[in-house]
């Protein structure tokens, strides 16, 4: 036990010193001839789904040994069966790793009874950011963020999947802003656009993945302007304005414009926590109690998949211009985002229920 | 003209060797999952996805598509020969189809559908080379509340599939409105009558209640006939092959109209693709002038929905191109095949990427030719299915469907699911309840309360002043007046049961508790819903519950001869009783239990068939064996899941 411990510090230590992947692959964790299984606890051709398949092929050929990575789809319940079952019977040995989307996160961080793992304990190995802007049809007669303050008089609806997920933290940001916003559920993604296109729902918003490639053409046929980003970290943990829109003010400048003092408290605490998440919009973890040694093999090789030139196009397409968060950056911004306290917590579920008589 | 040249381009890689290759694999891989009950394109597609990664583009839409184009043709051949659809998209084409099967003329009903289908599936390649040119403005018009609309529509079908009795069909379809309540609700993310199964949050898989409802009473009833399925002797089985091709010239244009109603409705947001083929066979039965013939084999009721089936892949793929949204679920996959394949579907994808547009649309179009081609070949040999002895088709058939359930969402409540809803249809065939109802009434459900809800929250009542929406409701009016009025001038039906004695009235009564529990249920869960969550299933479990009230009223206190009693069991004689069949399958899933899937279908074929056929004999053993193995290579070439059972810890090989 103690051996084991020295052992995965000084491979620690050692691979922090030389930063770079070459050394962990020579370690001894070698999967030749293995089969490596990922849950997909959503179903084949989903975006979790596409996600998975993205690292699963990549992985074999980066791992130490070359095994095979097959993708298991196991859907239903927002994730969360096929997560339980992650929790239940992957085994920490490396055979078995997980591809998660920030809301089947939010459904265990929010206590669903039947999110039956413990997610803190998991060992993130990347989390891949979907940073966020707002958008309004210009039905509404905005065209820009310099008109925030009109869109205060009219009635803006907004379309989600559900209450579940990072809706909450949406609706809880516009009304600090002041908006009126009625939200209308069960509408999300492609049915979504259209909606807004029609001008049935008249405030979205989007990825930078989901802006460029469907909202960037109705912007510039003057249907929707977008309104604001909700900004994005910099290298040090400033939250800065997302480098995909530069010329957009971030959520906290146009809180600050109309309530003229900066977001502050649990608002801010929370705000801040939406960031984490969007930050971990899609991610694959590892179980708990994976050994040090695998944990770091599979972080060289998730390094190595990005940084390939090889890849470069693919990549550049496929993760946009944020920064991924790998290893203990991983660990880092996972902690921060699930830190929900019970202060938090309250304060969240009696604005819910208040505003829209919601339970959390 | 730049849009003809890239057409040609794209026809002519599509010929060239790897593509054509690819688009036969497809094709081949579909025409398998389409003859195999239960799975269907969805499940097709998302075995092929693990191979589409990395592939070139036009190469993997090739096989895509071709698997799409052919599971809607080749899942003709379960649901005519067995009454067993073969996928859920075409449960419609058993109600005519099978009948004619059983009459011997199988091969005539296989042929007819394929034409039929040929017919659609090219027309709807066509709709969708002129849609996606056109389209934009349509689909954007049709809002939320005209989507509530053509659900209202679709539901106004349940109106001709009542079955033995039109308030009895309306009963069932209620149940179907309610149980399709189950799980989240949508306006308020609460839960509704989950039981706290995780299982039950996304509420009853349609795959479930499809094949069993459907699947489970036909495959007792081919085991307690004791007979082969087909009446007719061996020789005459693979004739009728030209008469189905002609059946089709002779109703062209039937085909014509229901093609169009396929394209049209799949292009359509709000229905997904699932009500579509129960539409087209409404149209048919409404439209006809003799329809005495419906349900028991008219080749109509084959057309119909066989040519919309198939249009409406075509133009459920409208929407997946010109804005990235799926026309339906399988579309949902084949999106997520596109973007793993490098390309991103969505608004300007037609433009962009407009050669990859037209290998969709020449892969459709020539896999649906090939597709019927070999359905066509097949016709001869697959009908002579219809002359196996019933104890062999019995067993197998159970295996495959339970391993299909399993697919949905690979929980071992899947299996328990599916045989508590095989159960209730083999009960609802006995006493005359319509199953097509139900399945409808559950599938529009959450469309329904959804659509509801949305058109409100956005528009108030206000939608109901759009054009369209107003259209749609003389539409609807006009649907339901047909109905009524052609079922006031029908004759009485003569169920050929004589007057119920009391026996009759406690048994059917008995079943009708079901119905009326289910209904309590929901009502008292419903009262602890916030308003929104509990204003639809409220509504829908008193409205059932009181015309399932006005049933009881007459099973009770009714005549004898009121034709609102029905049990099947006194119009056939020599039947086993099912308690017999429900007992095999309890057997069967304890099996699975212990021994794995792999082990306990094998031993439960081999079992059944002794059972059946004794004594045993070698031919029982070789396909005993040949089931196993087949399960085995299955799980291993394609990691396809299996339920997990006691024994697979101790023994590495099973799956």
């Amino acid at each position: 036990m103690k051996q084991n411990f020295l052992a995965a510090a000084a491979a620690a230590v050692l691979s922090s010193a030389f930063g770079t992947s070459s050394l962990a692959q020579e370690s001894t964790v070698d999967f030749s001839g293995k089969r490596i299984e990922m849950i997909v606890p959503f179903k084949a051709g989903g975006a979790t789904d596409v996600y998975g398949r993205f690292f699963a092929g990549k992985l074999g050929e980066h791992l130490p040994g070359n095994p095979t990575v097959v993708v298991s789809n196991i859907p239903g319940a927002g994730g969360m069966p096929g997560a339980n079952q992650f929790e239940a019977r992957a085994e920490p040995d490396g055979t078995a790793l997980i591809a998660m989307t920030v809301s089947t996160q939010l459904n265990w961080l929010f206590e669903d009874p039947a999110a039956q793992f413990d997610l803190k304990e998991w060992r993130p190995l990347i989390l891949t950011p979907q940073r966020e802007v707002a958008l309004v049809h210009t039905d509404t007669g905005a065209s820009g963020p310099e008109d925030i303050e009109a869109l205060q008089d009219v009635e803006l609806r907004y379309a989600d999947h559900s209450v579940r997920g990072l809706s909450i933290f949406r609706l809880l940001g516009f009304d600090g802003l002041d908006l009126d916003v009625t939200p209308v559920w069960g509408v999300s993604g492609g049915p979504a656009r259209i909606a807004m296109e029609r001008g049935e729902i008249n405030l979205a918003f989007a990825s930078s993945a989901a802006y460029r490639k469907d909202y960037a053409s109705m912007v510039d046929s003057g249907i929707v302007t977008p309104i604001f980003s909700y900004g994005d970290f910099d290298a040090d943990g400033n939250i800065v304005r997302d480098p995909t829109f530069p010329e957009l003010p971030t959520y906290l400048e146009l809180y600050e414009q109309i309530n003229g003092s900066d977001l502050s408290g649990s608002e801010r605490a929370l705000y801040e926590m939406h960031l984490q998440f969007t930050g971990a919009s899609k991610s694959l973890f590892l179980p708990a109690d994976t050994p040090d040694d695998i944990y770091d093999a599979y972080v060289a090789a998730i390094r190595d998949i990005i940084d390939d030139p090889a890849y470069a196009e693919e990549n550049a397409k496929f993760f946009g211009e944020h920064d991924q968060a790998v290893g203990d950056k991983a660990r880092a911004n996972m902690d921060q985002a699930l830190a929900l306290g019970d202060d938090l917590r309250g304060y969240l579920g009696d604005w819910l229920k208040k505003k829209y008589d919601l339970d959390l | 003209m730049d849009v003809w040249v890239t057409a040609l381009d794209a026809l002519t890689t599509l010929f060239s060797p790897g593509h054509l290759s690819y688009l036969l694999l497809g094709v081949l891989v579909g025409l398998g999952v389409g003859i195999l009950p239960g799975l269907g394109g969805l499940a097709g597609l998302s075995l092929l996805l693990p191979f589409v990664y990395g592939m070139e583009p036009s190469q993997a839409l090739a096989m895509m598509v071709g698997l799409l184009a052919i599971t809607t043709t080749s899942d003709t051949f379960p649901s005519v020969l067995m009454g067993i659809p073969g996928t859920s998209g075409s449960q419609a084409t058993v109600m005519d189809g099978f009948p004619m099967a059983k009459r011997g003329e199988a091969a005539r009903a296989l042929s007819a559908a394929f034409g039929a289908s040929l017919f659609g599936g090219v027309f709807g390649a066509v709709i969708l080379s002129i849609a996606i040119l056109f389209a934009r403005p349509l689909i954007l018009m049709m809002g939320f509340g005209e989507q509530l609309m053509l659900v209202l529509f679709a539901l106004t079908m349940v109106g001709i599939l009542t079955g033995s009795h039109p308030l009895k069909g309306l009963a069932a379809c209620g149940v179907g409105l309610v149980l399709g309540t189950i799980g989240f609700a949508t306006s308020t993310g609460e839960l509704r009558m989950a039981l706290g199964q995780t299982y039950l949050y996304d509420g009853f898989p349609l795959l479930i209640i499809a094949i069993g409802l459907f699947a489970i009473p036909e495959i007792f009833e081919i085991l307690g006939r004791k007979q082969t399925i087909s009446s007719s002797s061996q020789q005459k089985l693979g004739h009728g092959t030209v008469a189905g091709l002609r059946d089709v010239l002779r109703h062209k244009w039937l085909v014509l109209r229901c093609s169009g109603i396929g394209a049209l409705i799949g292009m359509l947001p709000g229905l997904g693709g699932v009500v579509i083929d129960w539409i087209a066979y409404g149209h048919v039965v409404q439209s006809a002038r003799d329809k005495s013939r419906f349900g028991k084999g008219d080749v109509r009721g084959v057309l119909a929905p066989e040519s919309a089936n198939n249009a409406k892949e075509g133009g459920s793929l409208v929407p997946t191109l010109l804005f990235g949204v799926p026309g339906s679920a399988t579309m949902a996959v084949l999106l997520g095949g596109l973007v793993l394949v490098g390309i991103e579907p969505g608004a300007g994808m037609v433009q962009r990427n407009l050669d990859l547009t037209f290998t969709i649309i020449w892969s459709l179009a020539i896999a649906n030719i090939v597709g019927t081609l070999v359905c066509l070949s097949l016709v001869r040999p697959i009908s002579k299915l219809t002359t196996i002895p019933y104890g062999y088709i019995g067993p197998v058939v159970i295996v495959i469907v339970f391993s299909a359930a399993f697919q949905a969402t690979r929980d071992w409540l899947d299996l328990i699911a599916l045989f508590g809803v095989g159960v209730l249809g083999v009960y609802m065939k006995r006493f005359g309840w319509s199953r097509p109802a139900l399945l409808i009434g559950f599938f529009l459900s959450k469309g329904l309360e959804d659509s509801v809800y949305q058109a409100t929250q956005i528009y108030g009542f206000s939608f109901l002043q759009r054009p369209i929406v107003i259209l749609l409701i003389l539409v609807i009016i006009a649907s339901v007046t047909i109905t009524f009025v052609r079922a006031r001038n029908a004759p009485e039906p003569d169920t050929g049961q004589g007057p119920a004695t009391r026996s009759v009235r406690v048994r059917e009564m008995g079943f009708l508790l079901v119905f009326a529990a289910l209904c309590i249920w929901a009502f008292f869960d419903a009262l602890q819903r916030t308003y929104l969550a509990q204003i639809f299933p409220l509504g829908a479990s008193i409205v059932t519950g009181a015309i399932l009230a006005v049933i009881a009223y007459r099973f009770a206190r009714g005549s004898g001869a009121d034709s609102i009693h029905y049990d099947e069991v006194r119009t056939r004689d020599g039947r086993r009783t099912v308690h017999v069949y429900i007992g095999w399958l309890i057997g069967f899933l304890i099996a699975v239990y212990l021994l794995g899937l792999v082990l306990a279908a094998g031993l439960f074929v081999l079992a059944m068939i002794v059972f059946e056929l004794r004594p045993l004999t070698w031919q029982g053993v070789v396909v005993a064996i040949m089931v196993s193995a087949l399960l085995l290579l299955l799980s291993h070439v394609l990691n396809l899941k299996f339920p997990p059972s006691l024994l697979q810890p101790l023994v590495p090989f099973l799956p």
